[in-house]
């Protein structure tokens, strides 16, 4: 007898969707394009993202991260079509299944949900304004990047026209929603948003790699291509599919994780990386409001003109944002004085709050930075968690089929903590007056421990 | 007092739902706890206030696990306290000695959607934990089905969907007549 193929490839959607282009990528070696995608690749509004840093003034720590959201981009698209393509190859049959249940994707499901997952790897973060994250939270007052990025794909007049006529009329909209996720998202389309997007996706794969590949660590190095290998579709009850891990590839997913963890540690969240994010953002605050208060104003601007502007500034000395820009310019910075451990909680928060206060009174002619970094490293579901609220099951297929939740057969996840936090206080001290950063610094400690913190 | 935490967009919207909260529950009763907060900015995302938060529907309805990290950071900071007399059991939620500070850092935009986050504080407090899990899973449930079928759902999908979130928690009944409710109500627009 027979057996049921499951295997699927998507034809092209038209022959302006076959991948005629390519361009060389430092990480992931060729990366292939179509027509379709070069006209939205050289679209003034996704083409300003070759003058937007990947990292912001990350390369004031390590001088190589100098890369760009562009690249970053192109590798999310192209980490994204692969994942999508082992799954259509070995569980194409319920995946087109499923896609069918969506009113836009009934005729031609694989080939559309395709190019949907490409451009969403494309796109996803085609709103971020000059400095990527950095200043993000003064630039983009309320929805951040995010919040932008479905603007700049679902209206007309930025990306929307331009995908609608590149693909078919609603393509934008459809887009949208597989950005956005949640309630708005078809469910059947958020095996397509976790390949973007979830616990093992296209994203964190791409700049894990890319950013240790331009700051010259290993620490965001797994086996990417293993991973892509072992992933695998799971029906949870009521029919829903979701994505999951074949048992074999358990020990590269550990590895995504702990890579997560010593980047978040060592780069993204570097001391001197992240007092220069808090002169971006006192900087552009300063500036005021209206320079960018609306899309014109920041599409218009990227790092290259932001910065050519900031050493002007600082050239015209103290006082205002220029004194925020002469220290950009000048690497000239504040120093830490406190540091919790890097799985602060609460109390630690609440101690490092009290200290900041005490700093203030005894040392009333210093000036003091408070700062709390905080990033979730993974969200999965581990044995020992009596709350299942906000947590991800996901499905590990052992090669019987039968199937297990991940967190509860890798011993190494238990380990990791689920959350980067650190609260640290920055203190103006000159470099060449070492005595008072010891004395401040030993007042610190003594102070926290009294207080009843941990360093 | 002086804040440690950023102080970002949405710590300021939630310390300004706490404060809101605290008013209406001075006149009307009802208290903020860890279900109501999570639902009333539910629906300030629905009713397009804008904010980073990112809702899934998990056991007690559409939930947001950064909104849980935000009250601790809050509460650590002195903006919110939680005034429960037992807090393991539930969470009461009250504005806390920085409270003002924060809102101050960003009054020029809570002032924009002051008129949203009163309305549905207003509307939602008063409301137990499970009707506010009943209301609030299914509006995702008919905001999914809206998106899957390309226009607006018949009332059974929706309901069916409910179903696959909720299981038998609760009735038939009680599910329809308050679809019909919130839809009078023109929630599902």
């Amino acid at each position: 007898m027979k057996a049921t193929s499951s295997f699927r490839q998507p034809e092209y959607l038209t022959n302006n969707d076959v991948p005629h282009h390519r361009i060389r990528c430092p990480v992931h070696g060729f990366i292939r394009y179509s027509e379709n995608e070069r006209k939205i690749i050289d679209h003034w509004i996704f083409r300003r993202l070759r003058h937007i840093r990947q990292l912001a003034l990350t390369d004031l720590v390590y001088p190589g991260a100098t890369h760009t959201r562009f690249e970053h981009c192109l590798g999310v698209m192209e980490l994204a079509s692969r994942a999508f393509d082992q799954l259509a190859a070995t569980r194409g049959a319920l995946l087109e299944w499923n896609l069918k249940k969506v009113a836009e994707l009934n005729q031609e499901p694989l080939a559309i949900a395709r190019q949907l997952v490409r451009l969403a790897g494309l796109l996803h973060d085609v709103g971020h304004a000059c400095f990527s994250h950095a200043a993000e939270t003064v630039i983009h007052e309320g929805g951040g990047h995010e919040s932008f990025t479905f603007k700049l794909v679902e209206e007309k007049e930025f990306l929307g026209n331009e995908l609608d006529k590149a693909y078919f009329a609603g393509f934008s909209g459809l887009l949208g929603k597989l950005l956005r996720g949640g309630a708005v998202m078809p469910p059947q389309l958020k095996v397509l948003k976790d390949l973007v997007s979830g616990e093992m996706d296209a994203d964190r794969s791409d700049y894990l790699q890319r950013d240790s590949h331009h700051c010259g660590v290993e620490y965001g190095r797994f086996d990417h291509r293993r991973m892509v290998q072992c992933l695998d579709l799971h029906e949870a009850d009521g029919g829903a599919l979701e994505i999951a891990l074949h048992r074999d590839g358990i020990h590269t997913f550990e590895a995504l994780i702990l890579a997560r963890y010593q980047m978040n540690t060592q780069v993204y969240y570097h001391r001197i990386r992240r007092i220069y994010d808090y002169y971006l953002c006192q900087y552009f605050a300063e500036k005021g409001r209206e320079a960018f208060d609306s899309a014109d104003k920041i599409l218009n601007q990227t790092d290259i003109q932001a910065m050519a502007t900031i050493l002007q500034e600082a050239e015209k000395g103290q006082g205002g944002h220029g004194k925020w820009a002469a220290r950009i310019r000048d690497r000239n910075h504040h120093r830490v004085v406190h540091e919790t451990g890097e799985d602060a909680n609460a109390m630690d928060l609440k101690h490092s709050g009290k200290l900041l206060e005490k700093l203030r009174e005894n040392f009333p002619e210093v000036d003091f930075i408070p700062d709390v970094a905080s990033q979730s490293i993974h969200r999965l579901l581990l044995p020992e968690d009596t709350e299942a609220t906000g947590l991800v099951a996901l499905p590990l297929i052992e090669s019987s089929g039968e199937s297990h939740y991940l967190g509860s057969r890798s011993h190494i996840l238990r380990r990791i903590p689920r959350r980067f936090q650190v609260a640290r206080i920055f203190s103006d001290i000159a470099r060449d007056n070492a005595e008072l950063l010891r004395t401040i610094r030993s007042f610190a400690l003594d102070e926290y421990r009294k207080l009843g913190g941990q360093s | 007092m002086s804040l440690f935490l950023s102080g970002t967009w949405e710590h300021a919207l939630l310390a300004q739902v706490v404060k809101e909260a605290a008013d209406v529950a001075q006149r009307d009763g009802g208290y903020l706890g860890r279900t109501a907060i999570q639902k009333i900015v539910y629906f300030l995302q629905v009713l397009d206030v804008p904010m980073r938060y990112r809702f899934e529907v998990f056991h007690y309805g559409p939930f947001c696990n950064t909104i849980l990290g935000d009250t601790e950071w809050l509460m650590a900071d002195e903006v919110i306290a939680d005034s429960s007399p037992n807090p393991d059991k539930y969470s009461k939620f009250t504005p806390g000695p920085a409270c003002e500070e924060l809102i101050a850092k960003h009054a020029a935009m809570l002032e924009r959607y002051e008129g949203t986050v009163k309305s549905t504080v207003k509307a939602l407090l008063p409301l137990q934990p499970d009707h506010l899990e009943l209301i609030a899973t299914l509006d995702y449930a008919f905001r999914e089905m809206k998106a899957t079928l390309g226009k607006e759902p018949p009332k059974q999908k929706v309901l069916a969907r409910f179903r696959e979130f909720k299981g038998a928690k609760f009735n038939d009944k009680e599910i329809a007549d308050t679809y019909d409710r919130l839809k009078a109500a023109g929630l599902f627009g």
